[in-house]
């Protein structure tokens, strides 16, 4: 059974039909691409999933469960996570900060927490422990009490997959996770996203422009353009599909676009 | 000793000092002392809301006065004291606070800032035309007793002492544990909070309450210690002013910059005697210094000068608080 599947899926911005209809299925344990040009629509229904953006028609379900009622802070306890297109991180905080604040979802009980109670401390004791584990795992050990906000770009990055993955996700929503970075950089990011695949078997939902690294990294990718799906399969066979090319003409589908 | 050290060894010095100091001084001090711990406290519930959470607050003198007139109603009517004044104050508070917070849940900047005046403003109406408080003639209240126990002035000075304790160490232990931390994530960037598993509305509306209880604790106590409440103090909203002014000038975010900033607002005119309206314009003068040249507050300057004097080299001092996050006081 697939993980994440969207069925239908419409949101109108007044009279633009940004989604008319969308489907979208993605298997566990797949890193899955979800491309189109711009205006296509990705990012709404990226939105959708991470429970941001409401939907008039159409349902979402993920682990068989429909995602229709609920708010974007529900979306984090169900087991997604997600990041944001232009790094989002708690500014004034440091690394360790943000990634504890990624695990909020398993602060347990609140009062606890807040009255310092020993079950409070046991717990807290615990996360911090996990966390500092995380930024070993990407490389932030000596960032670690550093404000982020004077991190450079690419730490940055690396802070908010840490964070995002605090919560031992089992669904990671990227929205173009190489924007603003360098070749260098996008190599890098690569090799991280699926050392998380296979490593944490986390599944992937990415949401990209570059077609490098879609074309690296993904197992399968879903085609938007107007707000509709116009083809699915894996990155080589898509990339070369008549209405695929069409929709992107004018735009470079070259390997190092 | 790392800062962290040096910042616990420097509040227990403090305490310490505190216990020990109406021993030496005239007991007309100690009175002064424990009327400007009631600004404190109160400046301790602002600065979680404002602070902390980022939601600016010009309404919080109100919650001051309905701590302030549950107890001095509970002394009139059954003959309370300060305890159980305490207890119904800052739980009516906590209350008024939630159900403001969940009013004001889609307000925030400038808008929030209005709304929360309004509340002040509604509660100085209230106190003025609702017979049952008395308006400018005002409500008095009997002698001071904590448990049977008769208290002055300097016993009074304990017991401000007491709670401003109190209030500062729940303060402190919310805001370092995951509630504090999802608090000032909301106010670094909602949208990550969100994302995060942070429900904003609980936790903007649960910040409400806490900041509004608090705030209410340092009104009750103020109104034991004037023994008198009245619109003539509880009317307008230089209250909540002064609140502000004192979490902002001393230092957002910062529980030792609240205490400093209540020691201005209330000092400051006390010592310039006859001139004490000139004050209004010193806080505006500190306010706007402050912003433009030292958004972290009189906290952040005497935090730099420690770590200088504690011979660190300037490259290895970070800076301590981020002006953009915090510029918006």
């Amino acid at each position: 059974m697939d993980l994440l599947s969207a069925r239908g899926v419409h949101v109108h911005f007044g009279g633009l039909r940004a989604l008319d209809g969308v489907d979208l299925s993605v298997p566990p344990g797949s890193i899955y691409g979800l491309i189109g040009p711009n205006g296509a629509g990705k990012t709404t229904l990226f939105n959708c999933i991470s429970r941001f953006q409401p939907y008039s028609a159409g349902a979402i379900h993920y682990r068989g469960r429909d995602l229709g009622a609920l708010g974007p802070h529900d979306a984090m306890g169900l087991g997604m996570a997600r990041t944001f297109q232009n790094i989002n991180l708690f500014r004034s905080r440091s690394t360790l900060d943000n990634i504890l604040i990624g695990m909020h979802a398993r602060l347990g009980n609140p009062l606890a927490a807040m009255l310092s109670l020993p079950s409070g401390r046991r717990r807290e004791g615990a996360l911090r422990g996990r966390a500092r584990q995380m930024a070993e795992m990407f490389g932030l050990t000596d960032v670690l009490d550093q404000q982020v906000v004077h991190l450079p770009f690419g730490y940055q990055k690396r802070v908010e997959l840490a964070r995002a993955l605090a919560s031992e996700p089992t669904l990671l929503l990227l929205d173009e996770p190489v924007a603003g970075c360098n070749e260098e950089e996008t190599r890098e990011l690569c090799e991280i996203v699926r050392a998380i695949n296979r490593d944490l078997n986390v599944t992937v939902l990415v949401v990209e422009h570059d077609m490098s690294l879609v074309r690296a990294i993904c197992d399968e990718v879903t085609v938007l353009d107007f707000g509709r799906n116009i083809a699915r399969g894996a990155p080589v066979e898509i990339l070369n599909h008549p209405a695929v090319v069409e929709a992107y003409l004018g735009e470079t589908v070259a390997p190092h676009a | 000793m790392s800062e962290r050290g040096w910042q616990i060894t420097l509040t227990f010095l403090a305490f310490g000092a505190l216990l020990a100091l109406p021993a030496a001084i005239p007991s007309f001090y100690a009175s002064l002392l424990a009327f400007m711990f009631t600004y404190v406290i109160a400046a301790v519930g602002v600065n979680l809301l404002t602070g902390y959470t980022g939601l600016v607050t010009v309404g919080h003198g109100g919650f001051f006065a309905i701590g302030a007139y549950t107890t001095a109603l509970m002394a009139k009517h059954l003959g309370t004291s300060v305890v159980p004044g305490l207890v119904a104050g800052t739980v009516l508070a906590g209350i008024v606070g939630f159900g403001l917070g969940i009013i004001c849940l889609r307000l925030g900047g400038a808008f929030l800032a209005i709304a929360t005046l309004g509340f002040a403003l509604a509660v100085g109406a209230v106190l003025n035309n609702w017979s049952i408080f008395e308006g400018r003639e005002g409500i008095q209240l009997g002698k001071n007793s904590v448990a049977g126990l008769g208290i002055k002035d300097v016993g009074f000075y304990y017991v401000g002492l007491a709670v401003m304790a109190i209030v500062m160490l729940a303060s402190w232990s919310i805001i370092r544990s995951g509630v504090g931390r999802a608090f000032v994530a909301m106010r670094d960037s909602e949208r990550a909070a969100e994302a995060m598993g942070i429900n904003l509305r609980l936790y903007k509306t649960v910040a409400f309450a806490i900041s509004a209880a608090m705030t209410a604790a340092g009104g009750v106590l103020f109104a034991h210690h004037n023994r008198y409440v009245s619109t003539e103090t509880f009317g307008d909203t230089w209250l909540s002013v002064d609140f502000l002014t004192a979490v902002v000038v001393g230092g957002q975010a910062s529980l030792f910059g609240s205490a400093l900033g209540a020691a201005f607002v209330v000092m400051v005119p006390y010592y310039l005697g006859e001139l004490r309206d000139f004050a209004y314009v010193l806080n505006g003068v500190a306010l706007i210094a402050v912003l433009v040249f030292a958004p972290d507050g009189m906290a952040g300057v005497l935090a730099r000068l420690l770590r200088r004097v504690l011979g660190r080299t300037a490259r290895e001092v970070a800076p301590v608080v981020d002006p953009v996050s915090v510029g918006r006081g």
